[in-house]
Order: C-alpha cells, then structure tokens, then sequence
C-alpha cells in the first residue's frame, strides 16, 4: 500500500509540471493586458510600456516560462502578485485554511444528511419516503447555490438573527456558507446512495442473505452499503476537491477571504502570477484528494486492497495458503 | 427510525422556510427600492481618477454632534472592494481610494471636489516662473518616529517615477532639496491642473522607513498619517487605529486639513463586496456605515432613523468611436447620427431608474466650466434627439436603408443594460447596433485596438481636479492610444486638437469663451465622443451618525463623519 502510495505521490510530479505549462501558456496568450488594467485608463501608452517592462512582462514566452519553472518546482515560490506585488504562496497558504474548512464541513454536512436520506429512500422504493427524498434532491440540484446563500441570510440573519451574515471570526461565521454550500451536494449525495444502494439490494447475495434470514437491517448495513460505497466515497471525496476550487460565488456572498475570492480577482486583473499559484494549488489539491479516494478504496473493498497489495506479499499468502492446504 | 423521521420533517421546514424568506425578501426590495432615488438627500459632485467624485449631501443632523473624538468613537465600515495593497504606488480601487485620507497623507490636497485646494504634510507653496517653491512643516515625523524631511519628498517622486510612473510625471523636469524643510520642483509648465496632477498620487513616506519596509509598505504600511494599521485579514477587513503621537496634534484645528478630523479613535473595514450583502449587514448591525447601498437597497434606510446621503459622482459615461479607417464612424455624419437617436433622459430613466443625472459632454454638469451656455448649446444640437435628422444624415453618408455597428462595453450590468437601451432608440434611426460585451481585462485590451470590430464603446472617465478640460485632455492626447488619440487619430487635425485642449488647460486658455468654443468644434461638430450620464451613489448609516462625510474621490471619510453624544457602535 505504501508502495502505491509513494508511486501515486511520484506520478503527481509530472501532472504538476503539465498543469503548470499549460495555464502558465494559456495566461500567457490570453488576451488582456495586466498592465494597462493597472494604470488605468488615463494612462498614456509610454507610461505603460515602461511599467510592463519594469515587471519583466516584455521578456519572451519560453524565458518567462522557464523562469517560473523554476521558481514553482525549485524554490516553491509561485511569484509575486501583478496587483499588490504580495508573495502569492503565503497568499495561497494564509487563505488556504478557509477554503479548506468550507469544504471539509459542507461535505460533511452533506454527506450526514444525503446518505441517511438515500439510504431510506434505497430501502422504501416507490414509497412517499422514496418519493419525498427524489423530490429534495431535485430541488436541491435546481436551487443555484448564490440564491440559496442570500435567501439563507435574510431568513437566519435578517429575520431570525440567529447567525452572522458575512465575514469570518468565529464558528459561527461559516455555518451559513457551509450550509449553501453542502445544500446541493445533500441533494446529490442522496441520490448517489440511494442508485447505488438500489442496485446493491438487487445483486443475489442480498436475496442469500434474505434467504438466509438475515435481518434487513445488517443486509443494508453490513451486506449492500460496503459493496455500494465506491461510488459513494468518489462522490464525496469529489466534492471536496470540487469545492475548494468551486466555492467562488460562496466566498464571494459570503465576504471570506478563500482562494475562490483571491481567484477571481486575479482573473478580472489578469494577476498572472494570481491565477496561475491558485491553479497549480487547485492541481495539487486534487492529485492529493483522488490519492485519499484510493486509499479510502481499499479499505471500504478488500478486493481492491488485495490489488494494492505487493507481489511479494501476495507470494507469502500463497504459500501460507498451500502449506495450509497441504 | 424516528430519527431519520424527524430529520426528514427538519429538512422539509428549512426548505420551505427558505422559499417564504425568499418571497418576504423580494416583496420588501421592489417595493421600497423605487422611493430610494426620489427622495435621497441632496446632490454635489466630485470625483478623482479612474474612482469617483467629492463632498456630500446630506440628511438634516438630529442631535447634538460630536465633532472632535471626546469620547473612544469607533466605526465599522463596509467596504465593497479588498484595497488589495498599502504600498504607496499600487494599483487604485474604490477600497484603496476610500482608506487613503486615513492611511496617507499629501503634500497637498482638495478639500471637496472642485474646492480648495489645501496645504496638508505642506505648509504651504510659492511659484516663481517655472519654480514651484514648497515648504513643509518642520514637525512632521512618520508612525516609526523619522523626520520627514525634503530628501524624503525627493526619494519619493524618484521612486514613482522609477516605478513605471514617469509620465505622470511629466510636469516636473527636476526636484531640488533646499534644505530639511524646502524643496524646489523645476517646472516646465504653469496650468489649471498642474498642482492636482505633482501632487495627487504621492502619499508622503519616509526613505528610512520604505527601506526598512520589507514588502514596500504592501501589508506593512508606515505613513505620515493619523491613522495606522492596527490589525488586518486580506480579503475580510482592515483595522485602523488612531495614532496618539501624530505630528499633527501639535497643529491649530484651523492650521489642519478637513480630511483629518480624527473623530474615530479606530475606523474597521469589513469588505463586502455582494450589494445585497452590503445593505444586510448594516440593518443587522454589523456595520455603522456602508460606503456604497444599491439604489435597488436605498430605499430601505430612506425615511427611518438612518442617515443617508446621495451624491452625483463626476466620472461620466460616454460613447467613444472609431475613428480610425476600419470603421465607418470615421464618417462624422455616422457619428451624429447615432448622436442624434440617442435620448440621454431615457436611457437615465430606463438604465439607472433616475439615479443619475444626464451629461452633455464627457464630464459631469459638477465640473467648472460645464455652464449653462454649454448645456444649452449641446441640448439644441447633438444632445437633443432627432430621428429625422438622424435618418437624414445617414442617407447623406451613403446608407439610406441603415448601418450596422458593433458597440463595445465592459461586462459591467448597468452599462450593459445602457447600450441596450441605445440599441433601441438607435434601431428607430435605421442603426442597427450588435453588442459586444467583454470583460473588464479584454474591454481595456481591445479599446486601444482600432482593428478589434468595434465601432462605438461605451466607458467612463473622470478627473477629480474638477476641470472639465482635464478630463478632455486624456481624451485627445496624442498617445493615449499606440494609434494615436483616444479615437485612433494621429493627423493635423488630432495635432490641433491636442493643442487646442492644452491651450484650455493653461492659465490663460481657461475661459469659458476657450472651452465653448473646444466643445462646439470637437464634441458638436465632429462628434468624437458623445457624453451620456453620470452615475449617483447612495451612502447609509446607523442612526448615531449623523453626517456622512464623504472626500472628494466621492468615498465615506469615516474619522470625519460627526457622531451623536449617545453614539455606539456596533463593534462596542
């Protein structure tokens, strides 16, 4: 397993360097002229000829390329803000924690009611309950998340006072953003589990199992739901990644300072350095949450862990086994 | 079992509590946002740069004020845009523009838009031919304690200029240090702007602390000012706390700048940036002051016991053609054409539901010399609509079934919603106009590209001197574009026109005669630009403040606002 581990980590490598030059070349290409964005329209074109080469903006595509090549992989160092000249890595770091804890809670949140509410709909098929859970998570994949966001801050803030509107500085700051943010994922949750248990509940070793006269309690639990959680941890740890990188409009409704918030205001002043730390960031997030999804694989499917397993190992219980049998 | 009954019931609450604050919330907006931009206070003008306008309107104060920080006076701001950075050369915004008369200081400075224009860190100033002779306090120490002294002024404007900014510079031929508090600026020009244009974008600094800055004061300001970063979270708010040791405290009230009433003992910043968000937290109580309401909001804090102000800000809105061989517009009678199809009261009325005010040219009726006689001059021609005329001119130009052309604009909603409603009133001349909206960074790209496929844009432009011909000049210098001027020309006649608005910058050339006379030539008859309207800004805040002051960028001026004797924050 470490080994795999250790051969995934490796193989992040050379996705980086792709990430890295293609949106360093796509930023490059783009039309859109940080500079002149900077000084503004009463700027004369001299003025801004001289700022662009202040910043090194003139020098050519592949020298410019290499340059943050190097600094990205050799030094970790993502370059310096265009717009405030602030070290983009401690940008990326200092807001990290924030995009990270909307996305942990909300999928949390998500996947405590999702799964419990497309468990009962996987077991009560065709039912009002079924029904009622198809219905939640229609609207909830319906409802755009920005609407959900200030309809849940006129109701909880403006109306009932309950929570703090905007802003950050305690627990209670993110209840509201974690909330819009997990609304759709509830709804999406429920019905990944409640497809992927159905058909669990239809394979035969459920109708063994019934055979059998196993309660239908453990049959869910213990026999249908581990044989229905690979598409369930993929969702879910899919959402942690779509989330860090996603939650733009949350962020931005909600005025916490994440990666979403210091994303867009990159793109809208062509921040080069901006977009292209947050991306690579965003890449790397992603490689190390598809890893977790593999790890959390193998221990939800002993089958896949017995694959991760090494050939010598796996030599070692054959053996055992032939002893054993001899 | 139970409890995933129960949890079921819960989820089907929220929800359908959810769509009935949803429904309340609506009903509360639609029906209160149309008294907003009737019955907001009084207007005046200002305006700075590429932000906004100045001094303010105000609702009646309804208590005692407390004018001067007799008690701890804190204030919470919203703040629609992260100022980003606090170095003293970055990139302006509306969050920038609005904590600079906090956070730094000028030698010099306007009091309001088009008001005076004061000494501030200066003591005062002195011309002599092209020597412009300014002396600074001798008193004036930075928030680490150095002596700002003449050699700082002169690090200063070497650092702008080593910075990308020499041609703002571009008045100033040499600085000279007379001693700790006199320095001479060599000149090469005496006009109507010159001060505005030395002085403006140079906060005052110490070398010593700048160099012992390690981010160039970007998070880690040190500034002459009264007020100091006390505490921040980027992106989330900024705390300013009044410095007790400010040099100024030793001036005479009357000596001081009106920006620097230090009312507040600690001014916080929270930025919000979504409107409807804005106008939430101050009626929560989350903040005491909001430096920007929505006219679709205002009318939630019109007519209780918030304090409101409104202001026409200066940065007007207007159309630019193409002027260049790419473009039919080239053709002035194409240009007036569209002029003349154009109704400005209706596109006010339609685009920003009356919260604005129509232009006659490009500047607002705030700036001087935008008279009378010019209003009424551009109201008889160009100004006024015409269909007829419209139609006739086209026919003139070799189109008498129509012309098609692309107008360009940002991808900002309210100008989008604009050339909409001239996409209508043009279509009634046989103009057919395609729209192509971009975001802000390709707008800015493809505005100086005669070859981009536009033939008219709409933007928006202001100067916060309060000279109309100051806004002008950035429009027909030769070299605001690498094509030439603003509308791609570079010939004679652009020449002589650049010369001609020069001339009106002058000391002399300043006559409402000089400037009728630029407008009918180059806005009338030739019909380069085509001014529209300019915009009016909302402010709000908690009853205990009971005047909004607001700078000449058209920003809240928290620290100098006036507080009630029974003042409380929300932060206390």
């Amino acid at each position: 397993m470490l080994r795999y581990i250790l051969k995934r980590l490796l193989w992040m490598i050379p996705i980086l360097v792709a990430v890295t030059v293609l949106i360093f070349t796509i930023m490059y290409f783009v039309p859109g002229d940080p500079v002149r964005i900077m000084m503004g329209a009463n700027a004369e074109e001299a003025e801004v000829e001289a700022k662009r080469e202040a910043l090194g903006l003139n020098r050519p595509y592949y020298v410019r390329l290499l340059d943050y090549l190097k600094d990205v992989f050799f030094h970790f160092d993502f370059g310096n803000s265009l717009v405030d000249g602030s070290s983009v890595t401690k940008t990326l770091l200092s807001r990290f924690p924030r995009t990270f804890l909307i996305a942990v809670l909300s999928t949390v949140f998500a996947a405590c009611i999702g799964t419990p509410l497309g468990i009962t709909a996987a077991t009560h098929p065709n039912s009002l309950r079924d029904r009622l859970a198809v219905f939640f998570s229609l609207v909830g994949v319906s409802i755009p998340g920005f609407w959900l966001a200030l309809m849940l801050v006129i109701l909880f803030s403006l109306k009932l006072k309950l929570l703090p509107s905007q802003g950050i500085g305690s627990f209670a700051h993110y209840i509201l953003p974690c909330l819009s943010a997990g609304f759709m994922t509830i709804a999406l949750q429920t019905r990944q589990t409640r497809s992927c248990l159905v058909e669990a509940l239809r394979e035969d070793y459920i109708t063994t199992a019934r055979a059998k006269g196993v309660v239908e309690r453990d049959i869910v639990y213990k026999h249908a739901l581990p044989n229905a959680a690979i598409p369930i941890i993929t969702h879910l740890c899919g959402a942690i990644g779509g989330k860090m990188a996603g939650n733009l409009v949350i962020e931005n409704v909600f005025a916490i300072p994440g990666i979403g918030q210091f994303l867009i205001r990159s793109i809208n002043n062509r921040d080069y350095y901006g977009v292209q730390g947050a991306v690579i960031f965003f890449a790397f997030i992603l490689c190390v949450m598809n890893l977790i999804t593999d790890v959390l694989y193998a221990y939800a499917d002993p089958r896949i862990k017995a694959q991760f397993e090494d050939s010598s190992k796996r030599k070692k219980k054959a053996e055992a086994g032939e002893e054993s049998a001899a | 079992m139970k409890s995933r009954k129960l949890l079921s019931v819960l989820l089907a609450l929220m929800l359908v509590l959810s769509l009935a604050a949803c429904a309340s919330g609506d009903t509360g907006k639609t029906g209160e946002g149309g008294g907003a931009a009737s019955t907001g206070g009084a207007a005046s003008s200002g305006g700075t740069g590429n932000t906004t306008s100045p001094a303010t309107t105000l609702d009646q104060p309804k208590q005692e004020v407390v004018e001067s920080a007799s008690k701890d006076v804190n204030v919470v701001v919203g703040l629609q845009v992260d100022p980003a950075s606090f170095a003293p050369f970055a990139q302006s915004n509306t969050g920038r523009a609005t904590m600079m008369f906090e956070l730094f200081e000028q030698l010099f400075s306007y009091s309001e838009f088009g008001g005076e224009f004061l000494p501030w860190v200066a003591e005062g100033y002195e011309w002599e031919d092209m020597t412009l002779h300014i002396t600074i306090r001798d008193n004036v120490y930075d928030q680490a304690g150095n002596h700002f002294t003449a050699n700082d002024i002169a690090f200063m404007y070497k650092l702008y200029g080593d910075l990308g900014n020499k041609a703002a510079l571009k008045y100033i031929d040499d600085i000279k240090v007379v001693d700790d508090t006199h320095v001479d600026f060599l000149m090469n020009t005496q006009n109507v702007t010159v001060m505005y244009s030395t002085f403006n974008s140079v906060p005052c600094f110490t070398k010593a602390a700048y160099e012992a800055s390690p981010d160039g004061f970007a998070t880690t300001p040190v500034y002459t000012s009264q007020y100091k970063l006390a505490d921040y979270v980027g992106g989330s708010y900024y705390v300013l706390e009044k410095d007790e040791n400010w040099w100024g405290n030793a001036l005479p009230e009357s000596e001081r700048h009106p920006y620097t009433a230090g009312n507040a003992s600690t001014v916080r910043y929270n930025i919000i940036t979504d409107n409807s968000q804005m106008a939430i937290a101050l009626e929560t109580g989350v903040i005491d002051l909001a430096n920007s309401v929505s006219a679709s909001e205002i009318g939630n804090f019109l007519g209780g016991d918030y304090t409101t102000a409104t202001l026409v800000t200066n940065p007007s809105y207007y159309l630019s053609f193409n002027a260049s061989e790419n473009s039919p517009c080239s053709d002035a009678r194409i240009r007036q054409a569209l002029a003349w199809s154009i109704d400005n009261q209706e596109v006010v009325d339609i685009t920003l539901e009356g919260a604005g005010e129509v232009a006659y040219t490009v500047g607002g009726n705030m700036y001087a010399n935008v008279t009378d006689e010019l209003k009424a001059a551009g109201a008889a021609d160009l100004y006024g609509t015409d269909i007829e005329k419209a139609k006739a001119l086209l026919a003139e130009a070799g189109y008498p079934d129509g012309i098609e052309l692309h107008i360009m604009v940002n991808s900002d909603a309210t100008m989008g919603k604009a050339v909409q409603t001239i996409q209508l009133q043009a279509a009634r001349a046989g103009i057919t106009l395609k729209i192509d909206q971009w975001d802000s960074a390709l707008f800015d790209t493809y505005r100086s590209d005669p070859t981009a496929g536009w033939d008219v844009m709409m933007t928006v432009r202001g100067n916060s001197s309060g000279y109309v011909q100051a806004v002008w000049n950035g429009l027909f210098t030769l070299g605001s574009t690498p094509s030439g001027n603003a509308v791609f020309l570079k010939d004679d006649y652009a020449a002589k026109a650049a010369a001609d608005c020069e001339v009106l910058l002058t000391l002399e050339g300043n006559t409402p005669e000089n400037v009728m006379a630029f407008y009918r030539q180059y806005f009338l008859e030739d019909c380069y630009f085509y001014g529209l309207y300019c915009t009016q800004n909302y402010y709000a805040a908690q009853p205990g403040i009971n005047n909004i002051r607001i700078s000449n960028v058209s920003n809240v001026l928290p620290s100098a606002c006036s507080f009630t004797e029974d003042y409380k924050s929300v932060a206390d």
